[in-house]
């Protein structure tokens, strides 16, 4: 829904016309809400009146809860066979009201709820290719809007589904991608996946996230999903140096194509916290390879905010007195060119100078 | 359109025109179809059986005649270099029709006009079609009556012909190949090459189509305003170009432009620093873009929007637009206010000064992104290139578009409208001279040459006459003569996605005194055939002074086939010139002649349109240009009608929920 301007939307609903086709939708909806939350109404009617009505309008989510109850109800009459066709006809339904509003809570909440309820999906059911189907489906989402965070949310969702990863171990996993797990009152159980498994699964996220960053390394959304999945990249990658080297580079072509862009430095300062630091090499890294072109970017774009505050956060993450003056520089240059945060370079600049008080004593 | 038939001899014809175009190049028929719809009687004549001159898109037959005429000639006149003067016999009758000598036609109130035909315009410099296909050796792609195959082995020694041929259709339980032997491969076996050039020159070649000005059009620009203002856009179809090429001329390998944020930002070829300054360059002319179009109401843009682009998130990533700033980022004010200093510097020298950028990254910004011909200002730069970031994200990935069956198409669908708006048409009349008026040095007329042998010249009024300059005999040659080359390969030399590509080659790359522009069509495009192992056209234009170096296309073929990863090859190939005209002609004081001059080609076409829309408004002062009729216009709109309700998939399915209510309530009731 980006990019529509509010005024031609606000002025169409001025127009009589759309008014009076707006009134007469109201009616029917009306209607339609009365009879749906009606005690007595049929379970099998709710079922086609709410399908109908979601299309529509993906937005309640008392329409959506609905359904839920319907169909845990209908539950114990399903035979294996009848689970199939409920499960298409939810996803099919899903995927219509996604398409109409991307941004429908509730319809992304009921596909999470369906794909891991064992109401819809026996747990004997081998649903791999149901999932792997589900991630091309959010692949193409993704490429409508690549801001969409349900649409990130959910790819997380689908892949701690695929590890076979439990909601209640996530706390400390550093795997677990899927922050809002939901609540399931008959939770299906994967089988964890093979370690080779896991493998190949987080590699081609990794990958995924490398394609998204490339289309668009303005991409916040898969930065972030990259970070998620660093530490498990960090730790079964044989060549340590090299992936440092690689990710480096890539934040140093986006700061060197638009020093302002602060996705890039926000991943600068994610890998200065989670980079391998106790690793010799890794100082050495961000010396040659990322504070000496940036000392010269310094020079070429003086007027840049992020430059300098940049520059300053990777000297202090390995403070040496040497330095120090440059980064006292970096600050003092910020104050000016960033003068709503003067107060935090103040202070800044005033641990600067308890740290230098402090060399002096221990001398 | 009322094109007069032989035999129907003067039916149709007034005695007075307002205006009379001769030639139906792309220029003329822009400008008869402008000045039909502001109700000037128009007369659009050519001497040739088709529509478009130079703008025109020609058969393989055709193409093949025309050249074994050329070749012919200058067998019988002994001499190789000549073309350019000789005419055939059939004009030759036609131009020695004298003008009858009455009181007004003293031959000094007679302009003559040169015959333009094919043979007098175009210098063929080579054709060739590949005959000889490489002997066999180890590896090379055969057919056999089994099918393809590839040979394995070669006999030793080579007289005793035995191959061994494994035929790669197909494939054994053991996952081999299976072998074929065959002692005589002449009888039976042909090389992939050749069956493929067969299948393209042989039986495909009606298919193939040659454009003599292949063009492209901006996304965004006066072509597509033009035409979508006109209506004519409706005559034709487009695809988007789908990507812009550059011969890096260090590392002669073929590079995608950086056009936008991300471009810049995965370009392998350039540094750190380049990424930069190349960056920063371009958001500062997107700002002078900005500036410039501020007048222009935005709502203008938006109506054309195109659904080709599939997604707002797709079309602003394309977008020059994507090169916009953070929002954390203001204008740097002080940088435009130099550039509006600088805007008659050299444009070169602008960069290298004050962008500070690399002699590499110059010659990408000029000629590129700036689509620099030749030295132009920074005014003319910064223009070339905001025109060029403007029209990028509308459809596609480029700023350009392909017009689906050949450029020629563009000249005939505006004869076409002119025709509409009762414009009259006549190809195959040779305009012979142009009748100027005793005192005043007026235009008063032109003399067309009969439609039968014998019969007299024949004098049509009219107040305005746009001509060819090159027809005009005071017309100056420029030293400049355009060169072409057109190619036709087996196999694809992209084989990613669709091949529509173009590729600009720098000067310095070759040495050429101007860019060579290339254009790569598949396919996808209807005037290359469809074939199995695939077929690419190449066009490949560039200015050359005086005789230039004919070779100068060849080596530029030889450059970019030697980038090619896949197996391609050129089948067939021709080689001509065109001459340019200086651009102030002696004859631009008779009132009411107007002289249409064509420039250098580059890559766009939108040039054509603003000198079309110059001439109509010498003409038409006070008319607008191109504008589709009142009528049309309410014509189309009934047409389209009001389908909003049937698109209304939610009133439909309330509807479908309300009748399930219903349906239930009287299965209760029952």
């Amino acid at each position: 829904m980006h990019g529509r301007k509010r005024e031609q939307y606000k002025a169409l609903q001025r127009d009589p016309a759309v008014v009076s086709k707006l009134a007469a939708k109201a009616q029917q909806w009306h209607t339609l809400v009365r009879e749906v939350l009606a005690e007595d109404s049929p379970p099998q009617r709710q079922l086609a009146l709410t399908e109908k009505m979601l299309f529509v309008n993906p937005d309640p989510l008392y329409l959506w809860n609905i359904r839920r109850r319907v169909l845990l109800s209908l539950q114990n009459e399903a035979e294996n066979d009848n689970k199939t066709t409920f499960l298409s006809n939810e996803l099919g339904l899903t995927q219509a009201a996604l398409e109409n509003n991307p941004k429908a809570y509730g319809a992304w909440l009921h596909r999470k709820w369906v794909l891991s309820s064992s109401v819809m999906i026996s747990s004997s059911t081998d649903d791999t290719a149901l999932l792997e189907n589900e991630l091309q489906l959010i692949q193409m989402f993704l490429q409508k809007d690549e801001r969409n965070f349900h649409g990130w949310n959910y790819r997380r969702f689908i892949v701690s589904l695929l590890l076979g990863d439990h909601p209640d171990d996530t706390n400390d996993n550093v795997e677990a991608f899927d922050a809002s797990q939901i609540v399931v009152t008959h939770k299906r159980v994967r089988a964890p996946a093979t370690t080779d498994r896991r493998h190949e699964i987080l590699q081609a996220e990794w990958d995924f996230t490398q394609q998204k960053i490339q289309d668009n390394f303005s991409n916040y959304s898969a930065i972030h999903y990259r970070t998620r999945l660093f530490p498990w990249k960090l730790e079964t990658t044989f060549d340590v140096e090299t992936l440092l080297t690689e990710e480096w580079s890539m934040i140093l072509n986006a700061v060197f194509t638009e020093p302002d862009d602060q996705t890039a430095w926000w991943y600068a300062q994610y890998l200065l916290r989670n980079g391998p630091r106790d690793q010799a090499f890794y100082p050495h890294l961000i010396q040659t390879q990322v504070i000496e072109p940036l000392r010269e970017l310094l020079l070429e774009a003086p007027e840049s905010k992020w430059v300098p505050l940049g520059l300053y956060l990777l000297l202090d993450a390995f403070p040496d007195p040497r330095t120090r003056e440059e980064r006292q520089q970096c600050l003092a240059t910020l104050q000016i060119t960033d003068a709503d945060r003067k107060q935090r370079y103040e202070y800044l600049l005033r641990q600067l100078r308890a740290e230098s008080l402090g060399d002096i004593s221990t001398m | 359109m009322t094109t007069t038939s032989s035999t129907d001899s003067e039916g149709g014809l007034h005695k007075q025109y307002d205006v009379i175009l001769c030639g139906t190049g792309l220029i003329q028929s822009i400008v008869a179809s402008a000045l039909a719809r502001a109700g000037k009687t128009v007369l659009h004549c050519d001497a040739a059986d088709y529509y478009g001159q130079l703008d025109a898109v020609w058969t393989f037959p055709y193409l093949q005649q025309l050249y074994s005429k050329d070749e012919n000639q200058n067998q019988a006149e002994g001499s190789i270099t000549t073309s350019t003067t000789t005419t055939t016999t059939t004009t030759t009758s036609t131009t020695s029709t004298t003008i009858p000598d009455t009181d007004d036609t003293t031959s000094c109130l007679v302009h003559y006009l040169t015959t333009q035909t094919d043979q007098t315009c175009l210098t063929f410099h080579s054709m060739h079609t590949k005959t000889d296909f490489p002997i066999l050796h180890i590896g090379t792609k055969v057919v056999t009556p089994y099918g393809m195959g590839c040979i394995e082995q070669l006999p030793q020694p080579p007289q005793q012909l035995t191959l061994s041929i494994a035929l790669t259709n197909w494939t054994l339980t053991n996952g081999r190949h299976p072998r074929l032997f065959v002692s005589s491969p002449a009888a039976q076996i042909q090389t992939q090459a050749q069956v493929d050039a067969q299948t393209i020159l042989q039986q495909h070649s009606r298919s193939l189509a040659f454009d003599i000005t292949p063009v492209l059009v901006y996304a965004a620009g006066t072509a597509v305003d033009a035409l979508l203002q006109s209506g004519v856009a409706e005559y034709l179809e487009w695809k988007a170009l789908e990507g812009l090429l550059y011969l890096n001329p260090q590392t002669q390998r073929l590079d995608k432009v950086p056009c936008n944020k991300n471009d810049i930002f995965l370009s392998p070829t350039l540094g750190p620093m380049d990424k930069r300054r190349l960056m920063k360059f371009l958001q500062l002319a997107m700002d002078y873009y900005g500036i410039a179009q501020q007048p222009q109401p935005e709502h203008e843009h938006e109506q054309h929007e195109s659904s080709v682009v599939t997604s707002l998130n797709e079309r602003h990533l394309n977008q020059g637009r994507s090169l916009a700033r953070p929002q954390n980022k203001a204008v740097q004010t002080s940088e435009l206010e130099a550039l509006e200093q600088y805007m008659d510097m050299p444009f070169s020298t602008y960069l290298e000064e004050q962008q500070k950028l690399s002699p590499a990254l110059i010659s990408l910004v000029r000629f590129a992104l700036a689509l620099e011909h030749g030295d132009s200002s920074v005014r003319e730069g910064m223009r070339q290139l905001c025109q060029h970031m403007g029209s990028l994200g509308r459809f596609g990935t480029t700023a350009f578009l392909v017009p689906l069956y050949g450029s020629g198409e563009l000249a005939q669908a505006f004869c076409r409208s002119a025709a509409v708006y009762g414009a009259t048409y006549m190809l195959r009349r040779t305009p012979l001279a142009v009748q100027i008026h005793e005192t005043n040095s007026r235009v008063k007329g032109l003399w067309l040459a009969p439609m039968e042998e014998g019969a007299s010249p024949k004098l049509i009024s009219c107040s305005h006459v746009v001509v060819p300059a090159s027809a005009l005999k005071s017309s100056v040659k420029s030293e400049s003569k355009v060169l072409r080359r057109i190619s036709v390969l087996r196999g694809k030399l992209i084989t990613e996605g669709q091949q529509r590509h173009a590729i600009i080659i720098p000067p310095s790359t070759l040495g050429s005194s101007s860019p060579i522009y290339g254009l790569l069509l598949d396919e996808t495009v209807n005037i290359v055939p469809r074939v199995p192992n695939g077929c690419t056209l190449v066009h490949l234009t560039t200015t050359v002074v005086g005789d230039g170096d004919a070779s100068l296309l060849e080596k530029a073929l030889e450059m970019i086939l030697a980038d090619a990863k896949n197996d391609v090859e050129e089948i067939f190939q021709t080689c001509f010139s065109y001459d340019l005209y200086e651009s102030e002609g002696p004859d631009s004081s008779i009132e009411g002649l107007h002289q249409v001059r064509c420039a250098a080609p580059g890559l766009e076409v939108d040039a054509a349109f603003e000198k079309a829309k110059e001439i109509f408004s010498r003409i038409c002062p006070n008319d607008e240009f191109l504008v589709i009729s009142k009528q049309l216009e309410t014509e189309i709109k009934e047409r389209l009608g009001d389908h909003a309700d049937e698109d209304d998939d939610e009133k439909r399915v309330l509807e479908s929920a309300i009748g399930i209510l219903a349906e239930t309530e009287s299965k209760g009731h029952e």
